[in-house]
Order: structure tokens, then sequence, then C-alpha cells
């Protein structure tokens, strides 16, 4: 029998899980490899083990699904787990916004959500109008 | 108009919401194109606000004339 959950992801990048898995205190971050959850089930990505689980939390790079066994609840907090998924969003989110050069800002609400606030400046040619006319300089 | 942002809400478990504030027309959807290519299995739905079709009305009216 398997207790193996499986759910998508989003697209991290190894990089962004890294980060991610360093946000909770205790989590390991084993980079990528195989690693055995229940009865020798054998999974391929990137593994976290986080503190209190029993088997490390899988995902799969070409999929960015996310394989965990905590059994409900006995083998490891759920909700670490979805407190993982949550700073890998937030970190692919930065290395996004930091790519394209914008700025941004994260909030943690009352309510447990993550808000990010994403300056974009006027790099995509919204704003004042002004264009440099052709072979001139503004 | 003020600055264009995006305002990205994530929840425990990794759903999020995408909005993007200060762009009028279709061009919002190309500012957060790369973002919702992230959460491509997280973001639920798609909900176009007003400014989305600010530029299609404005386009209409300068055919009509």
């Amino acid at each position: 029998m398997s207790h193996t959950v499986t759910r998508e992801g989003v697209k991290c990048g190894q990089e962004g899980w890294q980060k991610a898995a360093t946000r909770i205190e205790g989590a390991v971050f084993h980079g990528v490899g195989s690693f055995r959850q229940f009865e020798n089930k054998l999974l391929h990505g990137i593994g976290i083990t986080l503190p209190g689980h029993s088997y490390p939390v899988v995902i799969d790079l070409v999929t960015n699904a996310i394989s965990s066994d905590n059994y409900g609840g006995k083998w490891g907090d759920p909700l670490l787990e979805d407190k993982l998924l949550q700073y890998a969003g937030v970190e692919a989110a930065k290395l996004e916004a930091a790519n394209k050069g914008y700025s941004i800002v994260e909030t943690e609400l009352d309510n447990g959500d993550i808000q990010l606030n994403v300056s974009t400046g006027n790099s995509f040619g919204i704003g004042d109008g002004s264009v440099a006319p052709s072979g001139g300089e503004l | 108009m003020n600055e264009p942002n995006i305002k990205i809400t994530i929840k425990p478990g990794g759903k999020a919401s995408i909005e993007v504030i200060n762009v009028q027309g279709q061009e919002c959807m190309s500012l957060s194109k790369g973002f919702e290519e992230l959460f491509s299995k997280q973001v639920n739905e798609r909900s176009l606000k007003p400014e989305y079709y600010a530029d299609n009305d404005q386009h209409l009216n300068i055919e009509e004339t």
C-alpha cells in the first residue's frame, strides 16, 4: 500500500526550491538524487526533508510534481509541506522578477497568505509616453 | 497613470492569485504572463478587470469617428 501523495507544484527550479527549504527551520535540502519513500518506493528529483518527517518531499524537475508521504500526519506535519509549497511560489516569483529587473516587496498577511508587490517601473513602455527619436536622444 | 504593478498572493499549499494594477488593455496579460506560467497549475481562474477592455473601447470609438 502506498501513502505517497502527489500534487502539482510551481515551476521553481533547483535554486528556488533550495531557497524555499532554507526558510523552514530544520529542513534539509538534499539536491537532485534518488530518494526512497515508504516500502522502498524510489523517486527521482529534488529531495527535501522537512523537520519531523520520516520521508523526504521529492520534486520531479520535469513535471514539477511534488510527492510526499506523511501518512495522514503520522509521519510528518502536512502544514509544513503546505508552507514549503508556499515558499517555493514566493521564491519562484522573486527569481522571475529579478530576471525581468522588477523590484519586489514581500508581506506576510495575518491569514497566513504571502503577498508580493512587484513594481515593474516603466519598462513595459507604459507611462509618460517618452520615446527617444530615431537616431537621437531624449 | 501610476506605475504598473503586479500583486501576487500565495496561500499555504501554493495556490496563487495574480492581479495587475495600473495597466489598461491587453498589455496586462503580457505583463503577468511570466508569473502566470510559474503558477500555471496554481492560478485558479482568470478574471478580467474593467481596465482590460479600456483599449478596446477606445479603439472602437476611433473607428466610428
